[in-house]
């Protein structure tokens, strides 16, 4: 034994530490994994409503004056659930990267997996109806939902 | 009989049972530990004591947290990296690399690999090369310590500066684009 690894010794005697368990580790781990998949899983839901509000409900609503197809594409964005979408992802991403290997991956492939994952399973929500029920779900259960719905359809009069 | 230990894994494995395991750990790592700590700056034998030991209180504290699928090097220099720059945020000191014997010829090799000085006489090259390292911005000059001086390969670098392999070989490649204009800029080359 040298005299460094005798000094560290003792000291790890005198001051009584012990490894930290492995579970506090597996928490911490699991916290920022469950970041990742719950976000993704958000951004999922933000994806299949955006896509009924987007596109299937434009089919049931009358279509307005004579103006530009881009035009009433870029008003029909649902830039809330855009921006849901956007934060969700970083939130992914943050959670991802302080996994165990998570560093190893490049942030515009790891941004670009999440957003991937989250428009597929969007879609696949969106299949099952999930996007409109949500859309409704929250029309009639939150004022702030619903403020900024009419006052996009107000925009669109 | 008593097999002895040899692989990394079997001394985390005995130290999480007995820690005086941990010595056979610390007595294989601290020479290569002690002249990386010196090469990004601790000025001083004293100081690096400090952090080598600071860092190997740290290792044994989270070594329920080492992944036996990485190489339990790169794990301990992650720690020591960290360690060694937060001495320094804590000293408010500027890091002030000492330069190994062994350096010399490193500093040589960088400067044919890099094709950087070609005026200069040989003897002025290393004082050159080594001038320019310590003028690095710090991830730089930290991607181009591991490389050079520590020989670790992209993916051990990736682990020890938790960064992709992509990124190391850009900070490299930047490091290599400073390192030149350094030399440009700097009187060795007024020849």
């Amino acid at each position: 034994m040298n005299e460094l690894s005798d000094a560290i010794l003792k000291k790890l005697q005198s001051t009584g530490v012990t490894p930290t368990p492995r579970w506090h580790f597996l928490l911490k781990r699991s916290v920022f994994w469950t970041l990742a998949g719950m976000s993704v899983m958000i951004g999922s839901i933000a994806c299949a409503v955006g896509i009924f509000v987007f596109i299937d409900n434009n089919e049931v609503l009358p279509v307005a004056m004579e103006q530009s197809q881009i035009a009433d594409a870029a008003q029909n964005i649902p830039f809330i659930w855009l921006g849901v979408l956007i934060l969700f992802t970083i939130c992914a991403y943050m959670g991802f990267r302080n996994t165990r290997t998570g560093y190893r991956y490049a942030t515009v492939k790891v941004i670009l997996a999440v957003i991937l994952a989250s428009v597929m399973f969007g879609l696949v929500l969106d299949e099952f109806d999930f996007g409109r029920r949500t859309h409704e779900f929250l029309l009639s259960h939150t004022q702030f939902y619903d403020s900024m719905i009419h006052s996009r359809d107000d925009e669109q009069d | 009989m008593n097999t002895p230990i040899h692989t990394d894994r079997e001394l985390v494995a005995a130290t999480l049972q007995d820690r005086h395991a941990f010595a056979g750990l610390v007595e294989k790592y601290q020479a290569a530990l002690s002249r990386y700590i010196s090469r990004i700056g601790a000025p001083d034998s004293e100081s690096i004591q400090d952090i080598l030991q600071e860092s190997f209180i740290k290792a044994y504290v989270n070594l329920n947290d080492y992944d036996p699928t990485l190489p339990f090097s790169s794990w301990m220099y992650r720690i020591v990296h960290n360690e060694t720059i937060s001495y320094f945020r804590k000293q408010k000191n500027r890091p002030a690399p000492v330069v190994h014997e062994e350096d010399l010829t490193i500093f040589e090799k960088i400067a044919d690999d890099f094709n950087v000085i070609e005026v200069i006489d040989a003897d002025r090259r290393g004082q050159a090369v080594r001038l320019a390292i310590d003028s690095l911005d710090p991830l730089y000059k930290a991607v181009i310590t591991l490389r050079f001086f520590e020989e670790k390969s992209y993916d051990e670098i990736s682990d020890i500066l938790h960064m992709p392999s992509g990124t190391v070989a850009t900070y490299l490649s930047r490091g290599k684009v400073q390192l030149k204009e350094y030399i440009k800029k700097s009187n060795i080359l007024e020849v």
